[in-house]
């Protein structure tokens, strides 16, 4: 298991071959980057719990829907660990009040609430909340991110400070709902592997069309200025906003592909980059397809 | 009159933010739409003004959260706080069960300043809205 975030003296787990994400999803809590979504497995597959600690606290709920007839219902589970609560979002427990939990043991199923995109990854949202105020959205608690000094993972790539990005890669994965491109070119602080822009990890979707107040997340160290405008700075990480920076997605013979945009996370392993089709279903390059993601940063 | 199954009823006005307006006398009664509360299930915390606020335009006049999410009002016209539902301090779930009889504050305000749809045009404005919203569900 890998530290993806912690409070105090609760330390938040992740298997080996999860991806992290402090930024990528619009809600509260990733806004005061008080929440981390730890993606791996599947939908339906086995969850393991971030911590050790009694269930003091389980909810069924139900969750945002367009479809009078149709419910999408979510559970939150909430862990006593110490004076605290780790409140987990998008897993259906099969375990129960007063059962204790240990890091890394599987805990429930991953579900699809309707808090999901449908290019989503599986994941548990978690975040740490005091015990008498976990319910709502707000009462966040900011996360400390374990993340240092960004560096290129291998000699010899682009200028780590430049203000124009290509990442070149094969496609390694698609289907219906995502593409994922494999870019040797990629970055690290030791802890985390990502994708980076003036010396940050990206942590966000970047819509392909210009949202002005979209926004995502740049996660290390601070080495200087920021490339883009900023909503908010917490910590090691700042939130900031898209409408400096829009990604284009080139095929091998350097014909644009329309995508929505392309999303970033940090992995603990190789990281990968997802481009998201303008629909469901919608076309997308295939396994073995050579693209290059290209972002020119400007800051206005 | 509907648009997908969600009720716009035609005895009010409505605006872009999920919200209906309801003349009552010389009063203007605001609640969310059986959309908006659809888009925001599980109403857990709501707070409101205090009777007797004066809300500037587009300023936020009531802010509720869901489990995950944070949502707030605001009007397009000034206004003066009335009255505010004060069941909704200890349940404000209710919006989700009975969205149309749940009014959430009472104000005092011109509100032809502000861009306010009929039924029918909510309802074209609405299916658009819930057609992208649909999108996102799209091979569940």
């Amino acid at each position: 298991m890998k530290l993806a975030a912690s409070y105090g003296d609760i330390h938040l787990m992740a298997p080996d071959d999860a991806a992290v994400s402090f930024f990528k999803s619009p809600f509260r809590a990733h806004e005061t980057g008080s929440a981390v979504d730890i993606a791996y497995g599947d939908f339906g597959l086995p969850a393991s719990s971030p911590v050790d600690g009694t269930i003091v606290d389980i909810r069924e709920f139900d969750t945002p829907t367009p479809f009078k007839e149709r419910d999408f219902k979510d559970y939150l589970t909430a862990v006593r660990c110490g004076e605290l609560i780790v409140r987990i979002l998008h897993v259906n427990p099969d375990l129960g009040i007063g059962d204790y939990v240990r890091t890394g043991e599987d805990f429930g199923a991953f579900i699809r609430s309707g808090y999901f995109y449908f290019w989503n990854f599986s994941h548990l949202h978690v975040e740490v909340r005091m015990p008498d105020d976990y319910i709502r959205a707000t009462s966040n608690m900011p996360l400390d991110i374990p993340v240092g000094v960004v560096r290129r993972a291998f000699p010899g790539g682009a200028d780590l400070d430049s203000d124009i990005f290509d990442f070149t890669g094969e496609v390694v994965f698609s289907n219906k709902r995502y593409a994922l491109v494999d870019c040797p070119d990629y970055s690290t602080d030791g802890h985390f592997n990502g994708y980076s822009v003036g010396g940050f990890l990206l942590d966000g979707f970047i819509p392909a069309r210009n949202h002005a107040l979209h926004r995502f997340g740049l996660v290390g160290k601070n080495r200087g200025a920021l490339p883009f405008n900023c909503f908010r700075s917490i910590g090691n990480s700042h939130l900031v906003y898209s409408s400096g920076v829009t990604p284009r997605v080139f095929d091998r013979e350097n014909r644009p592909l329309d995508v929505a945009g392309a999303s970033f996370i940090l992995f603990f392993g190789k990281p990968l980059i997802k481009l998201v089709p303008t629909g469901y279903s919608k076309h997308l390059p295939q396994c073995g397809d050579v693209v290059s993601v290209q972002m020119d940063v400007h800051k206005e | 009159m509907k648009v997908e199954d969600f009720e716009f009823p035609e005895d009010r006005l409505y605006l872009k933010n999920h919200v209906w307006v309801k003349h009552h006398g010389d009063m203007i009664m605001i609640g969310l739409t059986e959309l908006g509360q659809s888009l925001s299930k599980e109403i857990v915390h709501i707070d409101l003004p205090d009777v007797g606020d004066v809300i500037p335009k587009d300023v936020f006049l009531i802010a509720y959260e869901t489990i995950k999410a944070v949502s707030q009002i605001s009007l397009p016209f000034e206004c003066t706080v009335v009255s505010v539902n004060d069941r909704l301090w200890d349940d404000p779930n209710i919006i989700n069960s009975d969205p149309y009889n749940i009014c959430m504050v009472e104000v005092r305000g011109n509100c032809d300043e502000g861009d306010l749809m009929t039924a029918e045009d909510a309802c074209v404005y609405y299916g658009g809205l819930i057609a992208k919203e649909r999108e996102r569900y799209a091979g569940y």
